[in-house]
């Protein structure tokens, strides 16, 4: 895992253990914009960062968000991915103002060798860079707990997970998953 | 359990992927020809002047099974072993198209990495050792003179230099006699039943489904592994969650080349004798998908001195996997005498 991973992993984690908040149940407090980063796991333990931004279209009980995530991940020694995956979502809020949400998304996944490619040519192997572009559709599920701050803005640790499809993949639909450990601060 | 807790399990499992043994040497690359990115590992003794190019099983199964699970290792020792993971199979990723799941087009792949290996390393004598599927691919390759030109040895175990008419039959009449024993012992008597009612009216396993089934039938016969509990032991969770494996497109290219790979009708038995470089073949004795009458039949077609055959008194579809050490003794004997 990457130093970077890990230091992403270790501020979520410290979020949840160190933040104080003040109670907070007034739905149109909760956040119109937030952004957000977290530990992304490709079948939990192929690690990346996700980093995300949210937008509220309403504000009531059940309520419809619109986020776009930025997705990178590797499997050491097999593959480097990166994943664009807008969605939308619907998030049911409870009156301590956390959340159970389902999303649905599709996006472009980049997919290259976590080693050398090589191609052979005219009696030689030449080095490629390239990889492979894939089409994603996913599906995911997500719980958050909102945290009023001090300032009245939100920080919102969140634990979700998603399946997503790899297509192509040679010729067929491969059906992947991945978890995440995430945080979002409300901008607006 | 409190989120606290939760939070602490998930920091305990990413540290420990963390920790994980750096499991790659230098020499391991992808190949890519006509969009599929084939991985190349080549382990073990770099120096030496004999590569082995090991064919991997399925059609679409994976040769990183057996570098976890360490096969190979004494060869490894004295020779370099190249695994790569064939077309749409295991490890290679890309966008190939099912309609170069052929065999000629996998012919063609393994001459890209035969002409990779003579690029990069140059080695005096390049040596092929197909199991299952890849004695299918093997012997293919081996049958065209001029590819065969660039090898030295040929070692085939519980390979498909057969997977025709006579293997059906052969594989087929494997289960029926385990389910005979069974029924005659009063042991699941209904299901046995049942499994030989499925062979009435089927002379061929030249069909997605037929294929599927049956190989299930012979798991359930035992006719992958002489001692079932060798079954346990093959795949790990630590490689699932911390090889380089990627085992969810192992397990999903599997399936999708058995379903749109034409394959179960090639036999090459009467021309084995076209292959005049030296050639050992290996078998398990308790062999249920290609029974070791195969074997039998492909030592008459080649030819072969006693020298060069040999059947594993305890195994099954894999030797290498069933009796190790011997398997390696064997395979080393063998090159020492025949290929250095």
């Amino acid at each position: 895992m990457r130093i970077s991973t890990k230091l992403v992993l270790a501020f979520i984690l410290a979020v949840f253990f160190v933040i104080k908040t003040k109670a907070q149940t007034e739905l149109n407090s909760i956040p119109q914009i937030s952004i957000g980063i977290g530990y992304f796991g490709e079948l939990l333990t192929h690690p990346g960062i996700v980093l995300f931004s949210e937008i509220a279209l309403n504000k009531t009980k059940n309520q419809l968000v619109a986020r776009i995530n930025f997705i990178g991940y590797r499997h050491k020694g097999h593959t480097r991915n990166y994943f664009v995956l807008p969605e939308i979502i619907y998030r049911r809020n409870t009156k301590k103002l956390n959340y159970w949400e389902a999303s649905l998304g599709t996006g472009l996944l980049y997919q290259l060798a976590d080693s050398p490619v090589y191609k052979y040519r005219q009696g030689a192997f030449i080095k490629k860079k390239s990889g492979w572009f894939h089409f994603a559709p996913s599906f995911g599920i997500r719980y958050g707990k909102n945290f009023s701050l001090d300032n009245g803005d939100f920080l919102t640790p969140s634990i979700g997970g998603r399946m997503f499809y790899q297509y192509p993949f040679n010729d067929m639909w491969l059906l992947r998953t991945g978890f995440d450990l995430s945080v979002s601060y409300q901008i607006k | 359990m409190n989120m606290h807790k939760i939070l602490l399990h998930l920091l305990i499992i990413t540290t420990i992927g963390s920790c994980e043994k750096e499991p790659l040497e230098d020499d391991y690359v992808f190949i890519r020809h006509k969009e599929a990115d084939m991985p190349v590992w080549v382990r073990g003794n770099l120096k030496s002047d004999v590569f082995i190019i090991f064919l991997h099983g399925g059609p679409g199964g994976s040769s990183f099974i057996d570098i976890h699970n360490n096969f190979f290792s004494d060869i490894e020792n004295r020779y370099a072993m190249v695994y790569y993971d064939q077309r749409a199979s295991g490890n290679s990723i890309g966008h190939s198209d099912d309609a170069l799941l052929t065999l000629d087009q996998f012919v063609e792949d393994l001459d890209i990495v035969v002409k990779y290996v003579q690029a990069v390393y140059n080695p005096l004598k390049i040596v092929l050792l197909g199991h299952s599927w890849g004695g299918t691919l093997g012997t293919a390759y081996l049958l065209n003179p001029n590819l065969r030109s660039k090898i030295s040895g040929w070692i085939e175990v519980d390979g498909g230099h057969n997977l025709g008419q006579t293997a059906y039959q052969y594989s087929r009449d494997y289960v029926l006699n385990v389910a005979d024993n069974h029924i005659s012992r009063g042991k699941d008597t209904k299901e046995w039943k049942q499994i030989k009612g499925y062979y009435q009216g089927k002379s061929s396993w030249r069909n997605t489904d037929v294929i599927i089934q049956h190989s299930k039938n012979v798991t359930k016969a035992g006719g992958y592994f002489y001692d079932d509990a060798n079954r346990e032991g093959l795949v790990g969770l630590d490689q699932i969650l911390f090889s380089e494996t990627d085992f969810i497109a192992l397990l999903a290219q599997n399936k999708h080349v058995i379903k749109k790979m034409d394959v179960w009708h090639y036999d090459f038995t009467s021309r084995l004798g076209e292959i005049d470089i030296p050639k050992l073949l290996l078998w398990g004795k308790a062999d249920g998908i290609l029974p070791v009458e195969l074997a039998y039949e492909a030592k008459v077609s080649m030819e072969l001195a006693d020298e060069f055959f040999h059947v594993f008194q305890k195994s099954a579809h894999s030797p290498h996997y069933e009796e190790t050490e011997l398997f390696n003794q064997k395979v080393i004997s063998f090159i020492e005498n025949y290929i250095e």
